[in-house]
């Protein structure tokens, strides 16, 4: 892993007519989502919080850094078989559908837990995927063995909707710029063991502008590789619906705040402004956090305050914070608190 | 779309180096300005009484704007003169509250007719030495927003300080940088970023020599990995070992007590007098604020992620300084009321009698016992929300009617209307449903209007007049708000969103 964050040295930016180094406290950045994704202390969370001149990028960079330090291990067969097991004690269908999405044939497929059947001596996962129609046509059901299961995730906060068709939408393919950071091996586990457990709470149209637009690469054997930051990222908002999100983005104006799912699954978030830090600051209940703290904002004098105040009431030092050599110039404090 | 390049940039000079100082000097006036230190010293608290106060505010201000902006001592816009002859006619009381003042103040009205007569400009001189060449990309910043027009116009008189833009503190916060910003009079006349998240590589203070500053600390969190000093969150600038007076005494405090006076001139207190905060707001203005939980009010956001969000409607008590706010300025302070009667059509008269009807029966009713005993007899008749607090919000012509016909069912039953209970009611539907959708309206007539207007004029100017000429709506104005006063009081919610003149004695400068 720590070789994907030595290969964000490597990256760099159009400029005019050619490529340009990352500078170096987009780098810091990276080191610190990084950090502080990996970085987990039971029972207490890490906050971070920095003082910028401008908050352009931070948060784009620390996502880059948090979803970059995500271990993607191969399913050993126990992940597998618990991983089954789960599904086959799904609650009856009848009473409480679940929505499933099944990874078949580099498709991926919207579905619904039909219940189990077992077949001589294997047992089976059945997954509807077509809407029955009037003619008793149509209700196209996979059967999905355990060594198959792992293909099979459940979507929590979501109600099965199945479609006249049962044919999905294909996966998208990972580009060049993606295999750059992941080994050939890793690429299937993107689609099928990657999370998302990043989250963002900040600028939604800047954030899709800084991941989607800016034009970023790597170098490859014969010339750079292209691609933008959002091909790492996928970020919810910003990819299809077939692609598997590895962060999760909130506008800051937002009245209601994330599901309670999201808030559980989120082992980072970061607030891309003190805005998105006074409003937000308390919703998360154990995720680690990284306030990025415009120097030029108006809620900035308010977010500070509240940073300071919780730094009072902390539970630890944030050791590791050195280590991430964030710029002295950028004013930050770290610290550790329990967990709500 | 800001770019990577720009954001390094940014942070380039975020890590640059020590923001310069330079110090001006100019004998007259700093015996001027020191001069009435003088004068305030020797009066003490009596400085505060009305016949001092209203003397000195206006002598306070020409210093202070003097202090910041490159215009010249004798410039007609800042004139004290008929102000300095007035004082001059009326010696005798000033000697009468108190002589050793009064000598105090003849050295002050001396040396200010002096200056009335210098037409030096050190300001714009020191521009002019520092850059004889002239630069194409700098900037001064300017503190009092007033004096914009006046300093760029004396800029302009001089072949090297032709090309320098004037700049407010607002403008400083996007991402345009240039090669030299001079701010001019303190560093704690402006907010903290323009020093520790600079624009320029080249930054420096220019102020006069007997104006004692200090320097934000670019270190803020009370500890960390690089703590500051938690004691002292700031830097001392050195100085002359002179008579020194602080940057912030040299800023006109705003009065808020004239304010509230000027605010509250002839109303007598009555039962629908609303919680209302007084803003002081760009261009010498001032209005109140209903500070109400659930009021809110229309404001203008510069840095908005998505257009269509610029204009906003938010709760008056998330109102802080620098924001802008809008107001209508010609026709009256509601500007939703035309347009939703204008929605009613025929009917509007018909309504609106209706919605005047009970509340003045439920006015009158309050009038002639107490609103105690009206929330007794409300509940009494079925309501099911009725306190002080909320039957002061239905008589208020702000509020159109309850949220629940219960408590609509027990008013009408308490003023005697209970037979067209559901007449009232449905009229007051036909109400909410207009002033609904007038918002809507104008919001949206509002967000179309913006798109054709520079808005950096807005943050350099702080007020900016739009016109909404598919809707009858007036004049709307966006204001900044400059502070908010730290107490309510409760005033007639005629007096609401109704901006009116600061007098000489109220200068709207508050301490960053």
């Amino acid at each position: 892993m720590p070789a994907r964050l030595d290969k964000c040295a490597t990256l760099h930016y159009w400029l005019g007519p050619e490529w340009c180094p990352f500078p170096e406290w987009a780098h810091c950045f990276i080191r610190l989502g990084w950090s502080l994704q990996l970085n987990a202390v039971d029972q207490q969370r890490a906050v971070i919080a920095v003082c910028v001149p401008h908050r352009g990028f931070v948060a784009s960079f620390a996502a880059l850094g948090a979803v970059l330090s995500e271990p993607l291990p191969e399913p050993t067969p126990e992940d597998v078989k618990r991983h089954f097991t789960l599904l086959l004690n799904l609650p009856d269908p009848l009473q409480s559908p679940t929505a499933l999405t099944y990874l078949h044939t580099g498709r991926k497929i919207h579905g619904s837990f039909a219940g189990t059947v077992t077949r001589g001596a294997t047992q089976f996962v059945k997954v509807c995927v077509q809407a029955k129609t009037p003619y008793k046509s149509g209700g196209l059901t996979h059967f999905v063995k355990e060594a198959d299961a792992i293909n099979l995730q459940i979507e929590p906060g979501i109600q099965p909707a199945l479609g006249r068709h049962a044919t999905g939408s294909a996966l998208v393919p990972h580009s060049e710029f993606v295999n750059h950071f992941y080994g050939q091996d890793e690429l299937h586990l993107l689609h099928v063991a990657a999370r998302c457990r990043v989250g963002i709470i900040g600028r939604i149209n800047a954030l899709r502008e800084e991941t989607t637009q800016i034009r970023c690469a790597v170098p490859a054997k014969h010339a750079m590789t292209e691609g933008v930051l959002n091909d790492i990222l996928r970020i919810r908002k910003f990819i299809s619906d077939t692609d598997i999100p590895r962060v999760a983005i909130y506008g800051t104006r937002r009245d209601t705040g994330p599901s309670t799912d999201d808030r559980n699954a989120t082992r980072l978030v970061i607030f891309d402004g003190a805005d998105s830090y006074t409003k937000w600051g308390h919703y998360f209940p154990s995720a680690n956090m990284l306030v990025v703290l415009d120097r030029t904002e108006a809620m900035f004098q308010e977010g500070l305050s509240q940073v300071n105040t919780r730094y009072y009431q902390r539970s630890g030092e944030c050791q590791w914070l050195a280590a991430t050599r964030i710029p002295a110039r950028l004013d930050s404090t770290g610290f550790l608190e329990l967990c709500r | 779309m800001i770019d990577l390049r720009t954001v390094d940039h940014l942070f380039e000079l975020g890590a640059g180096g020590a923001t310069r100082h330079a110090s001006i000097k100019h004998g007259l006036f700093r015996d001027f300005s020191i001069s009435i230190n003088r004068l305030l010293n020797t009066l003490g608290d009596g400085a505060e009484e009305e016949l001092w106060k209203r003397l000195l505010a206006p002598i306070k201000r020409y210093r202070f704007s003097l202090a910041g902006a490159p215009v010249p001592f004798n410039s007609e816009f800042l004139s004290i003169a008929t102000l300095i002859e007035a004082a001059r006619g009326r010696f005798s009381f000033y000697e009468r509250a108190h002589l050793a003042a009064a000598k105090q103040l003849e050295i002050v009205l001396d040396l200010g007719v002096a200056l009335q007569t210098c037409s030096d400009n050190p300001m714009r001189d020191f521009i002019a030495e520092q850059f004889p060449k002239g630069v194409t990309d700098g900037a001064v910043l300017l503190k009092d927003s007033r004096l914009i027009m006046q300093a760029q116009w004396c800029l302009r008189q001089h072949p090297a300080t032709c090309m320098w833009p004037i700049v407010t503190a607002g403008q400083l916060k996007k991402e345009t940088c240039y090669a030299h910003l001079l701010i001019l009079g303190a560093a704690r006349w402006f907010p903290e970023y323009v020093i520790t998240a600079p624009r320029a590589p080249d930054t420096c203070v220019v102020r006069y020599s007997w104006i004692r500053d200090t320097m934000p600390n670019r270190r803020v969190f009370d500890h960390g990995p690089n703590p500051g000093d938690s004691n002292a969150k700031s830097v001392a600038i050195p100085y002359d070992p002179v008579e020194m007076l602080d940057a912030q005494d040299v800023v006109p405090q705003i009065d808020w007590a004239a304010i509230k006076q000027r605010a509250l001139t002839n109303v007598e207190a009555s039962f629908d007098d609303v919680p209302a905060k007084i803003a002081v707001i760009e261009g010498d203005f001032a209005v109140l604020l209903e500070d109400d939980e659930f009021a809110t009010i229309l404001t203008l956001e510069l840095d908005t992620d998505e257009p269509t969000e610029r204009v906003r409607r938010i709760p008056v008590h998330r109102i802080v300084p620098g924001m802008f706010i809008i107001l209508r300025t010609t026709g009256g302070g509601d500007y939703i009321l035309p347009i939703a009667d204008k929605i009613l059509g025929k009917t509007a008269t018909y309504v609106r009698s209706c919605q005047r009807e009970w509340k003045a029966q439920l006015r009158r009713a309050v009038a002639q016992s107490s609103l105690l005993e009206v929330s007794v007899r409300l509940l009494d008749a079925g309501s099911i929300r009725a306190n002080e607090m909320n039957v002061r919000n239905w008589m208020s012509p702000r509020n159109i009617r309850t949220d629940d016909p219960k408590d609509f069912a027990a008013i009408m039953k308490v003023i005697g209307l209970e037979r067209s209970t559901d007449e009232y009611w449905n009229a007051m539907a036909a109400i909410r449903q207009a002033h609904q959708r007038a918002g809507q309206q104008i919001r949206r007539v509002l967000l179309r209007q913006l798109q054709a207007v520079d808005l950096a004029i807005l943050e350099r100017d702080g007020r900016l007049e739009i016109s909404l000429p598919d809707v009858d709506a007036g004049t709307l104005t966006a204001f900044r708000v400059i502070d908010l006063a730290p107490a309510d009081q409760l005033v007639s919610s005629t007096k609401l969103n109704h901006p009116f003149p600061l007098g000489d004695t109220d200068a709207p400068h508050a301490p960053r």
